[in-house]
């Protein structure tokens, strides 16, 4: 089994349309693939069809006790193979709750121990914050995939993600390899352009090759409450993101086949 | 240890302040002193088990099957667990010796992290212990016993080594040590005559000259009073 998470301090960058546009490449090329809902505001989860302020179990249950019934946690979607953790809107109390509760930044990590026979990949929506779910997030992948749109405020948010994800690995102390990925990339527009070489200055060894380009289907994708690789096979945005799909693949060398597993629940 | 848990005096540096969010969220329980006291109470577990009690304390914590009014009580006096011999630990809170029947405990804690004070008006209840994910609520029994009347003198003298869970291990009391657990014999208690007033205070133990603790009424009692409940 694979993590990723998607994380950025910044809100509006793509994080989510990262995590179900994989998520939807990933489950369609026969990979069981789960996608975790860490923010409070649960875009994701409303994307998929269900409602943070009334699903009953998901991320927040995690956090609440030991005896988890994993079954109820993880929903179904529409689509085969695809999976859903939802969020619901009390994960926006966890860090009052919790406060900086000793072990409580590896709750998840522990639970993806007790499913890592079930999925082929896991794909983590972190929310916009710092606190005890975007470490929760942090610490449980294996790889973090870093949206930055490619505009000049953006880049700050960057700079912030960058200095908290060397604080985190510091406590964690397995680093983890991460990739920057600039989206809504519009080659028209200068501020694009000039963001995207400051980028390519500074973190050239961990830039992902191919910026996501500004696609308008994803927001129709979204309304629709389906992974645009499901709408539009071919449309500019899922290119761009098949060929970030095949280079983070390719990072990890699991590029082969998938073995189909049945996942019963 | 939670640092957060008591008002810093000073606000840390910026980076010191997040190094030490993160060190604790990402602290490996198997290596904290957490996961010492769970330790050790797993080896007091096995003392238990090897003397043939664990399973009534297991009982008790798992099921927890709350006895009704009618059932608690054979006759007017004997609580219905006191009516064959019953294994009891035997304890010391302000160096005040008490005995509860192990088949209402739910573990024992070495007293290592710092209990979070929570603001209340009743002196008796310490504040909260958060322990393998429970918020236990603490309770300074002889302060409790000291509400009315001043039979305990020197309170604040006393430094609390261990904490006793009972019921479901939502709550639990300091005591400064356990020393022993042993078998009692019904006709070995003198009961409480009076069952309306204080009816968690069993009984006297007469060869330990010591009071015998009816923790499903005490549950009752605190449940009722507590500002925590
Ligand atoms: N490549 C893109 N082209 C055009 N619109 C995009 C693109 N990526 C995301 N969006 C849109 O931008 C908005 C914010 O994206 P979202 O993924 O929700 O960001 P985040 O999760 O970081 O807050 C959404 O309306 C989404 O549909
Ligand atoms: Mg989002």
């Amino acid at each position: 089994m694979k993590v990723w998470a998607v994380a950025n301090q910044k809100g509006g960058v793509g994080k989510t349309t990262t995590a179900i546009t994989l998520a939807g490449l990933l489950s369609s090329r026969g990979y069981n693939t789960l996608m975790i809902d860490m923010d409070p505001h649960g875009s994701l989860t409303s994307y998929s069809g269900f409602d943070p302020d009334t699903v009953d179990d998901g991320v927040y249950t995690l956090f609440k006790g030991s005896n988890i019934m994993l079954a109820s946690v993880i929903k179904k979607t529409k689509f085969d193979r695809l999976y859903l953790m939802p969020a619901s809107t009390a994960l926006a109390t966890l860090d009052r709750q919790l406060g900086a509760q000793d072990g409580k930044g590896l709750v998840l990590s522990q639970t993806l121990q007790r499913i890592s026979s079930r999925f082929d990949y896991v794909l983590i929506d972190c929310p916009p914050m710092l606190g005890v779910l975007m470490v929760n997030a942090l610490a449980a992948c294996d790889h973090l995939i870093i949206p930055v749109q490619t505009e000049f405020l953006a880049l700050k948010g960057l700079e912030r993600m960058m200095y908290t994800l060397n604080m985190i690995m510091r406590s964690r102390k397995i680093p983890v390899p991460y990739t920057i990925l600039p989206t809504m990339y519009d080659k028209r527009t200068r501020a694009s352009q000039q963001s995207l070489r400051h980028l390519e200055e500074h973190y050239a060894a961990n830039l992902s090759s191919t910026p996501i380009p500004i696609d308008t289907q994803f927001r129709e994708a979204s309304r629709a409450g389906v992974p645009l690789p499901m709408v539009d096979r071919y449309a500019r945005g899922v290119v761009a993101y098949t060929t970030l799909l095949n280079y983070l693949a390719d990072f990890d060398s699991v590029r082969e086949q998938p073995f189909e597993k049945a996942v019963s629940m | 240890m939670n640092i957060f848990s008591e008002q810093p005096a000073v606000v840390l540096e910026h980076e010191t302040a997040l190094q030490v969010y993160f060190d604790a969220l990402l602290q490996d329980m198997s290596g904290s002193i957490y996961a010492e006291e769970s330790q050790k109470s797993l080896i007091e577990e096995k003392i238990l088990e090897q003397n043939n009690i664990l399973g009534p304390v297991i009982g008790i914590a798992e099921g927890s099957a709350p006895f009704t009014v009618n059932e608690r009580r054979v006759s007017s006096k004997v609580p219905t667990w006191a009516t064959t011999p019953f294994q009891s630990l035997l304890f010391s809170t302000y160096g005040v010796k008490m005995v509860v029947p192990l088949i209402q405990l739910h573990s024992i804690v070495n007293l290592k992290a710092p209990i979070k004070y929570v603001p209340s008006n009743s002196a008796w209840f310490m504040g909260i212990l958060p322990w393998r994910g429970k918020h236990v609520k603490v309770i300074d029994i002889c302060k409790l016993m000291a509400m009315k009347g001043a039979e305990f003198k020197g309170l604040e003298e006393s430094a609390h080594k261990r904490l006793v869970l009972i019921n479901d291990g939502s709550w639990g009391f300091v005591c400064d040590d356990v020393s022993k657990v042993f078998t009692l014999y019904p006709g070995q208690i003198q009961w409480r005559s009076d069952w309306t007033h204080r009816a968690w205070l069993a009984g006297t133990v007469i060869e330990h000259m010591c009071t015998l603790l009816d923790m499903d009424e005490f549950v009752l009692h605190i449940s009722g009073i507590s500002p925590a409940a």
